[in-house]
């Protein structure tokens, strides 16, 4: 008997709620881009889980690449926390409210 | 044993570190129940026949995001203080969109009704994959392949010390 769709989904809801909730409570920036990961992967979940209806396999495809896209945007995003370090000498969200200087 | 209790078990896997996420105030440890409940998410992709994107979510995912997570802590905390600790804001409005998210999402995916179909059976299907890369998403292969460059390089780049 196999599972129903509709848990994959209920689990992916979960994920990505929690993934909301990492973003907007925590106040290290490591924490948010954690969170940001989570939603990514609650996407692919739904994705992966509609693919098993479809003989052209689109959803799995379209996975792979929104992991890689997930990859570079974690790559390009602690390169920026980097530089904020460097400068500021924190990564706590609350503190980093200036554009300039 | 049915597939049921498999994806109760690994379900369990993938939720109970994220509850353990959002109460911790270590970001370290944090870090470490996503990969716990990553390698739960790659074992859900294998019960969905999934087999290729169980192995790419454990390659780029559990190997290599992680370590840059991790990296990305260690880089950004001094050890001589209480660095890798961080504190909670906004703890309420958190809260509420978050269980409003849930019940919208909830009662959105009980009320779709149940899928009639067991799903299709593909064949050998990650050479199906394989296949559909290098024909019907040929386009978007390599301009992904090129955006992983630039943005590789562009991270080498921002990250290396600037003069001011």
């Amino acid at each position: 008997m196999a599972v129903p769709l509709s848990y994959y989904l209920l689990l992916a809801a979960f994920i990505f709620c929690a993934g909301i909730l990492l973003v907007l409570i925590k106040k290290s920036a490591v924490f948010v881009l954690l969170g940001i990961e989570l939603m990514l992967n609650a996407a692919n979940l739904n994705l992966v889980a509609f693919s098993k209806f479809d003989p052209k396999l689109s959803g799995q495809v379209f996975a792979v690449f929104s992991v890689v896209l997930a990859a570079g945007e974690v790559a390009i995003a602690l390169a920026i926390l980097i530089n904020i370090y460097r400068r500021y000498d924190t990564t706590s969200l609350d503190k980093l409210d200036q554009l300039k200087n | 044993m049915s597939l049921d209790v498999l994806f109760f078990g690994f379900g369990a896997m993938v939720v109970i570190p994220l509850i353990y996420m959002i109460f911790t105030r270590n970001i370290i440890r944090a870090v470490f129940a996503f990969t716990i409940s990553l390698l739960g998410l790659a074992a859900i992709y294998v019960l969905l026949n999934a087999d290729l994107m169980a192995v790419v979510q454990i390659l780029i995912y559990a190997g290599g995001i992680v370590v840059l997570l991790i990296f990305g802590v260690m880089l950004t905390k001094r050890t001589s203080e209480a660095g890798v600790y961080t504190d909670h804001h906004q703890v309420v409005i958190g809260s509420f969109v978050f269980i409003g998210m849930l019940v919208f999402l909830v009662t959105g995916i009980l009320q779709a009704g149940q899928v009639k179909s067991a799903g299709v059976e593909v064949e050998n299907q990650i050479a199906q994959v394989g296949v559909l890369y290098l024909t019907d998403h040929l386009v978007a292969f390599e301009l992904v392949a090129f955006l992983l460059l630039v943005a590789l390089v562009g991270a080498a780049f921002l990250a290396k010390k600037s003069d001011h």
